[in-house]
């Protein structure tokens, strides 16, 4: 009976769970029965090599994907303004009929402005502006690409958007000087870059 | 890391803290990891589980409701994620369940087992448990890697307190014997000393 306790309790004992009762009940046990100090020697042991074996990784092993996971959670850009027009009583359709509004005036916006900007191209060509001059890199992104990742993926190879997205998808980024093709090869590797180019300037204006 | 720490952090994750994330995927990954390698064998798809566990906590932090310790609660969502990649598993990926190691063996002595506690080694150690059924093999390891107590091992593999206790005998005798037959074979321990 008492060997049946005994050996219901040793992995306990060992590993320091017993209550303070099952404790005192092992300890006077094994006063009475020394020879059976060589087993909780051997369960120590085995502990020990339980732990040894632990798997010798980083505290941030998959975190980078555990990362991407929950970005890719939250809501895009589009979930976002369809939100919008859902808290505003909107139906889908009516949604993006109004988001195809917004888009057409932001066009005629940009292209107001754009038009503004050339006839003061003399004092613009005076003016120096840094992140306009090349090497810079073209980058075109996976069509699914989230907002929230492509500025972190930026930020991560400290670089800094010169120009785009054009109609092509083009996005013009310059990055620290003679680093060009090292973060190129970095950008490359990251799947929500579709392609990489090394670009002289921004493209001229349309 | 204590529950109120991590009641704190799991607040500001509530709050698509990314921070708090990460500091608490830090603190427990490593735990989580070994007990989910332990159980499916494969590095790639532990980390896959482990991922995937963390991400539970990023989606619903509320859940835990500090009833148990969080990493036993951790390992509980683990756990039935390994089962699930577990059973999607090919039948010739499965573990030999080693019916070839006796369980039963003639009574231990003391000089037995200071004997082979003195020279088991890690990676006998590692093997033997690598033949223990996947029960025997988990049961081992929330006692002695994870530290939980008997409550505690029940709670996470779902069964009555007694079932923990059978489960620990039988492993520990399998893993006692075939830890015998290792040392035996390296011709470090005479036969039969340890039985």
């Amino acid at each position: 009976m008492n060997e049946r306790r005994f050996d219901d309790m040793v992995a306990f004992y060992v590993n320091g769970t017993l209550s303070s009762e099952d404790r005192a009940w092992f300890e006077s046990y094994l006063s009475a029965h020394p020879e059976a100090a060589s087993e909780v020697e051997w369960y120590r042991s085995l502990q020990r090599r339980i732990h040894d074996n632990a798997p010798a990784v980083p505290a941030t092993i998959g975190l980078a994907k555990a990362m991407t996971l929950i970005r890719g959670d939250r809501p895009t850009f589009a979930e976002r303004v369809s939100a919008f027009f859902g808290f505003l009583g909107m139906r889908p359709a009516m949604a993006l009929a109004g988001l195809a509004i917004i888009a057409v005036q932001a066009g005629v916006i940009l292209q107001m402005y754009n038009a503004t900007e050339d006839s003061a191209g003399e004092i613009r060509a005076l003016k120096a502006s840094v992140s306009k001059e090349g090497p810079m890199l073209k980058i075109n992104f996976a069509p699914d690409a989230k907002e929230a990742d492509i500025r972190h993926l930026l930020m991560s190879v400290q670089g800094t958007l010169a120009g785009g997205p054009g109609q092509l998808g083009d996005y013009f980024v310059v990055v620290p000087a003679g680093k060009e093709a090292a973060v190129a090869d970095q950008l490359k590797s990251n799947p929500i870059v579709q392609a990489v180019a090394l670009a002289p300037g921004l493209p001229p204006r349309e | 890391m204590d529950n109120d720490r991590v009641s704190k952090l799991l607040e500001r994750i509530g709050r698509q803290d990314e921070a708090a994330f990460r500091e608490l995927y830090k603190a427990f990954s490593r735990r989580v990891f070994a007990y989910v390698l332990n159980m499916v064998n494969d590095h790639g798809r532990a980390e896959e589980i482990l991922v995937d566990t963390m991400y539970e906590v990023w989606k619903a932090p509320a859940r835990f409701r500090g009833d148990a310790q969080f990493s036993t609660w951790l390992i509980g969502i683990a756990r039935n994620k390994a089962l699930m990649a577990y059973r999607s598993r090919r039948p010739d990926e499965l573990h030999d369940d080693l019916d070839d190691i006796a369980e039963t063996a003639p009574a231990d002595t003391p000089d037995g087992f200071a004997e082979l506690a003195a020279k088991q080694r890690s990676a006998g150690v590692q093997a033997c448990m690598g033949k223990l059924s996947d029960e025997h093999r988990e049961c081992m390891h929330l006692v002695f890697f994870e530290g939980l107590s008997l409550a505690e091992v029940a709670a996470v593999q779902g069964c009555p307190e007694n079932t923990v206790k059978t489960r620990l005998f039988h492993a520990r005798q399998k893993i006692k014997n075939c830890l015998k037959l290792l040392v035996q074979r390296d011709g470090e321990l005479p036969v039969g000393a340890a039985s």
